[in-house]
């Protein structure tokens, strides 16, 4: 099996932030933490583009390299995961992380942070699979269930894909033949470390 | 006095040498290759999903998880599941 990904289609994505609902629904995420989020460029211009933000799983992953007290993991899958018992909520990740997928949560009076919490590809972590600890760190374990995670599952748009990598970029490249156009993918060289197609500038009026 | 100092120099240019290859490796390597210090995890397809699996894997039968999530994952691609509007016009 190749690496577990997500990929947004900019093409497809209508700013419905079902994925969002859908990730802090399942995984009863608290208020104030978005382990998900949709991003839109040029927004109200014509031509805009929406985007689904997670964290990426990236393949060589920032967050783990700075964690002062190494609580990150990869999966065999490739699935980044964090053990929350050990975090302690320094906020390093957040600043390595170029997607700002780590979130904190506002415990306490002079902005004191909580530990770390973050997308998890409904994959919980380091706890029994499915078991009330695991749901109440780290939210839905659908992997263990042989599921893929909520945000893509119920995107109505298909722009959001999870699952195998291969099977993912054989998707997207079939509907990239299909409609001709839309091979751009923000983020795809800075989570998977392929180059980076230089985005087609929209013609100006006039010029 | 001229052979310390070049021995010196020698060393600096080493340690500058080593400093600069040590920070050429991946970033997961970076903490000094210490790795994870938190509680094991087993692997998802250990434990069967519980009540809600999806599928008919079960516990252990990795091969089995693997293809429940590919049947998924390869759900996502509509033009599997509808014939392309060229075809389906004639």
């Amino acid at each position: 099996m190749a690496r577990m990904k997500f990929l947004c289609d900019a093409e497809r994505c209508i700013e419905c932030n079902g994925c969002v609902t859908a990730c802090k629904n399942d995984n009863e995420v608290p208020w104030g933490i978005n382990r998900r989020r949709v991003v839109t460029i040029n927004d109200g211009e014509p031509g805009e583009k929406s985007i689904s933000v997670a964290c990426m799983h990236c393949s060589d992953a920032p967050c783990q390299a700075v964690c002062p007290v190494n609580c990150f993991y990869k999966t065999d899958e490739g699935v980044v995961l964090h053990d929350k018992d050990l975090c302690i909520g320094c906020g390093y990740c957040f600043y390595a992380c170029p997607f700002g997928a780590p979130q904190f949560p506002q415990e306490g009076a002079f902005g004191q942070r909580g530990k770390m919490d973050k997308c998890t590809f409904c994959a919980g972590g380091p706890e029994e699979d499915n078991s009330q600890a695991e749901f109440e760190k780290y939210g839905r374990n659908r992997l263990a269930e042989g599921k893929l995670p909520m945000c893509a599952e119920m995107c109505s748009t298909k722009a959001l894909l999870a699952g195998d990598g291969d099977i993912v970029s054989d998707i997207f490249r079939n509907r990239v033949i299909m409609r001709g156009k839309g091979a751009d993918l923000w983020g795809w060289s800075s989570a998977y470390g392929k180059p980076e197609t230089p985005a087609t500038q929209p013609a100006k009026e006039g010029a | 006095m001229l052979v310390a100092l070049r021995n010196k120099l020698l060393l600096s240019a080493l340690a500058g040498a080593a400093l600069l290859a040590s920070g050429c490796g991946r970033l997961e390597e970076a903490n000094a290759g210490k790795g994870y210090a938190g509680k094991a995890d087993t692997h998802a397809s250990s434990s069967g999903g519980g009540q809600f699996t999806s599928g008919n894997y079960k516990a252990g039968d990795k091969t089995s998880w693997q293809e429940s999530l590919d049947v998924r994952a390869k759900a996502q691609n509509e033009y599997a599941r509808t014939p392309p509007r060229d075809s389906a016009a004639k």
